[in-house]
């Protein structure tokens, strides 16, 4: 009944080479340009911490503390990477510490998780399995997901990091990232066929609570 | 080789494996149909949470609007600024609306003698009217700072916003307004066998609801009654309570009478005060009136004592008994009759002087003050624009609180707005079945008296609630398209303003202020079942 919107977000700063202008002046402390980068870039960061904390109201204030983060942190920017990468590490770390600092009861760790013998799926029902879900349906599984492994979807499939740069965000082994990468999607299959089951039996008894 | 699992095909398409397994895999997967198609799939899975994630389905919150966070933490974005003017107008137009409209009645009240205390508490919670109310005042004076408290949490502290736990607080409030215990010490009688016969007694407070009731026996408590007739013979050694079509009292009543009624006739006086609201009033000869009387009647037959004060609105009344002390009369008729005796003096407000029988014993001469009734809604500039930013600060803090509290809510309900027709019916549907629910709550306040007020609290903010939706709806269709932030107090302030204009286009206002009444009203409830709707099916 409700339809989406579709008008895409005005972009404000046009091309790479804007960009990276505007980038290069904010550096040097010029605010309108900060300005600009932060219109550009504030309602992709909103949408991620919308995707990675539980409300719509820390998505909100989050944002509003990673771009303040972001101000300080421009100088250390090594402008040769890609500019939206580290915004979205910086806010994963932001939003990952938020998450922390709540003492979520869920395994916020790396845990045991990745020791779990990894099931072979029939290509034939997961092929089916897929084309049975819908995009609402997708985040609504995610939001229930543990904060670990909606954090590692998001940062993969949505801000779009390469995996070393996903292993530098949460302070992972690159090697451990595909088999975490993995382990979440099945997780997610596993909320969407099951909803009322546990995302997932947590391995992990002897520190749940710390 | 053998088949890959799920690991190696999704390392293998992230590119994450070296050079030879790839070629490995490559290979494998060009002559195993089973692992090309499990490529495919997890191929497909992955654009399919790529879609998901990066869709729009939310509007961005309106704080972004805001000017760049510098690291200074300067958080005085101008949505506080927006806060604080909404509710420093709330606030002038609750000491407004004090001062301008309770405390000048309260002061009538006072001049006439009447227990010296302000209306409310005359009308309501003197105590005498029912032990009920009293615990129930409490109790929502405990709710009121308790909610107060919340809410300066809220606003003070901006990390301590977990919506749960303001609704879980918000709900636990109401609870504590629904265990009001006064009602639970009545005994409760309905249908045809309400009546009490003679002779019998009942040792409690008595809630009568039927057709047509009798009480030919004894109370000794407090006697409610929901009837379409009720007759009082017996005894009631507390106060009478009345909501009903048609009420005589001929027996013997010890505390109070508190009447809403279309017809009330008093051939026996109550030991105490009068509060009469009715269509017609009657106050039988015989009848002695142990206090004081407040009466808002259309026409009044006055033949009866009464020992203290009279206050009477009233369009007809005839004054043909005796009055103990004075007497406050507005309304368009005032006869005092040759048998009216009157120890006070005589205050008439109305637009004709009052007819006063020569033979009328009047202790003072009679006072008249001409106020001709049918005054034309003139209001100074000053008063009509002062009114008018009053009315639209109220809306625009009732949508603030709302993008605040609830921000799916709002955003729900201003799609909602977006289906015109649609919402319209529903609101149409909705206020028509609201009123028959507020009946019903009245009726039923007996079974749950806090359900039954907060029912009726409820209607207040869905009429201002309409408002903010569809004036959500307006500032978007106005404001340009594409904006990159999109639903923002600036649309909303726009938008009210909008209908805030369209209202006072004489005449035509009032079909502007009825539709966007129905339309909100519609669009509100969409927005609570689409809600409910979404919470279910992610719950199940």
């Amino acid at each position: 009944m409700m339809t989406e919107r579709k008008e895409p977000e005005q972009a404000i700063l046009k091309g790479e080479a804007e960009l990276a202008n505007a980038i290069a002046r904010a550096r040097t402390g010029d605010a309108e340009a900060w300005g600009d980068l932060y219109r550009h870039y504030a309602p992709a960061i909103f949408r991620f911490c919308r995707r990675a904390l539980p409300t719509y109201e820390d998505a909100e204030d989050a944002t509003v503390e990673i771009f303040m983060k972001v101000r300080e942190k421009l100088a250390s920017y090594d402008p040769q990477r890609p500019f939206s990468s580290w915004l979205y590490k910086v806010a994963a770390n932001h939003c990952w510490d938020m998450l922390r600092r709540r003492h979520t009861r869920q395994d916020l760790e790396t845990g045991d998780v990745e020791q779990l013998p990894l099931p072979h799926p029939d290509p034939g029902q997961l092929a089916q399995l897929i084309e049975q879900q819908t995009a609402s349906g997708l985040r609504g599984a995610l939001a229930q997901l543990p904060p670990r492994a909606r954090m590692i979807l998001i940062l993969r499939y949505y801000a779009d990091l390469r995996y070393d740069e996903i292993a530098e965000a949460l302070s992972l082994d690159p090697n451990a990232v595909g088999v975490a990468l993995l382990r979440a999607r099945q997780q997610l299959r596993r909320t969407l066929t099951q909803p009322d089951a546990t995302p997932l039996p947590t391995p992990r008894i002897r520190s749940d609570r710390s | 080789m053998t088949h890959f699992d799920e690991a190696d095909g999704l390392l293998y398409l992230d590119g994450q494996l070296d050079a030879p397994r790839t070629a490995e895999l490559s290979a494998h997967a060009a002559a195993c149909g089973d692992c090309r198609a499990l490529l495919r799939a997890l191929e497909q899975e992955s654009r399919l949470f790529g879609q998901a994630l990066l869709e729009q389905d939310e509007p961005l919150p309106i704080r972004l609007l805001a000017p760049a966070p510098a690291p200074a933490r300067t958080s005085s974005s101008w949505a506080h600024w927006a806060w604080a003017l909404s509710l420093s107008l709330a606030a002038t137009a609750g000491f407004v609306f004090w001062t301008a409209v309770l405390q000048p009645v309260a002061e009538q009240l006072d001049e006439v003698g009447f227990q010296r205390s302000s209306l409310l508490s005359t009308l309501f919670f003197s105590g005498a009217f029912w032990e009920g109310w009293g615990s129930m005042f409490d109790t929502m004076q405990y709710a009121a700072a308790i909610s107060l408290v919340l809410l300066v949490l809220a606003l003070w502290r901006p990390r301590w916003r977990q919506r749960t736990t303001v609704s879980t607080a918000l709900i636990g409030v109401v609870l504590l307004l629904g265990l009001p215990s006064g009602a639970s010490a009545a005994e409760i009688r309905r249908g045809p066998n309400a009546s009490v016969a003679a002779g019998q007694t009942i040792d409690n407070d008595l809630i009568v609801i039927g057709g047509t009731v009798r009480i030919d026996g004894t109370v000794k408590g407090d006697l409610i009654a929901f009837t379409e007739n009720l007759a009082i013979n017996g005894h009631v050694t507390g106060d009478v309570i009345v909501f009903a079509q048609s009420a005589r009292v001929d027996g013997q009543v010890d505390g109070n009478v508190r009447a809403f009624c279309n017809t009330l006739s008093l051939d026996s006086g109550p030991a105490k005060n009068v509060t009469v609201f009715a269509s017609h009033f009657d106050l039988d000869p015989r009848a002695t009136v142990g206090g004081g009387m407040i009466g808002f009647v259309g026409t009044t037959v006055l033949e009866g004592k009464i020992t203290r004060d009279l206050l009477l609105f009233s369009n007809n009344a005839t004054l043909d008994g005796s009055i103990g002390g004075n007497v406050l009369f507005r309304g368009s008729r005032l006869q005092i009759g040759p048998t009216a005796q009157i120890a006070g003096r005589v205050h008439a407000i109305g637009q004709r002087p009052p007819e006063v029988a020569p033979a009328a014993k009047l202790g003072q001469p009679l006072e008249f003050e001409l106020r001709p009734l049918p005054r034309p809604r003139r209001f100074g500039a000053g008063t009509f624009v002062l009114r008018q930013i009053l009315a639209y600060g109220g809306a625009l803090l009732c949508g603030l609180l709302l993008i605040k509290l609830f921000p799916g809510l709002f955003v729900a309900g201003r799609k909602a707005a977006h289906h015109v027709g649609l919402a319209m019916s529903i609101g149409a549907l909705v206020l028509i079945a609201g009123i028959a629910l507020v009946i019903f709550a009245i009726l039923f306040i007996i079974a749950g008296t806090g359900a039954g007020i907060a029912t009726l609290m409820l209607y207040g903010p869905i009429l201002y609630g309409s408002q903010v939706f569809v004036g959500a709806y307006v500032g978007d269709a106005i404001l340009p398209k594409n904006r990159a932030l999109a639903p923002s107090v600036g649309a909303l302030a726009l938008g009210l303003l909008v209908l805030r204009l369209l209202s006072n286009i004489p005449f035509l206002g009032y079909f502007v202020l009825a539709a966007v009444t129905l339309w909100g009203t519609g669009a509100i409830c969409m927005a609570f079942w689409e809600r409910t709707r979404l919470d279910t099916t992610l719950a199940a």
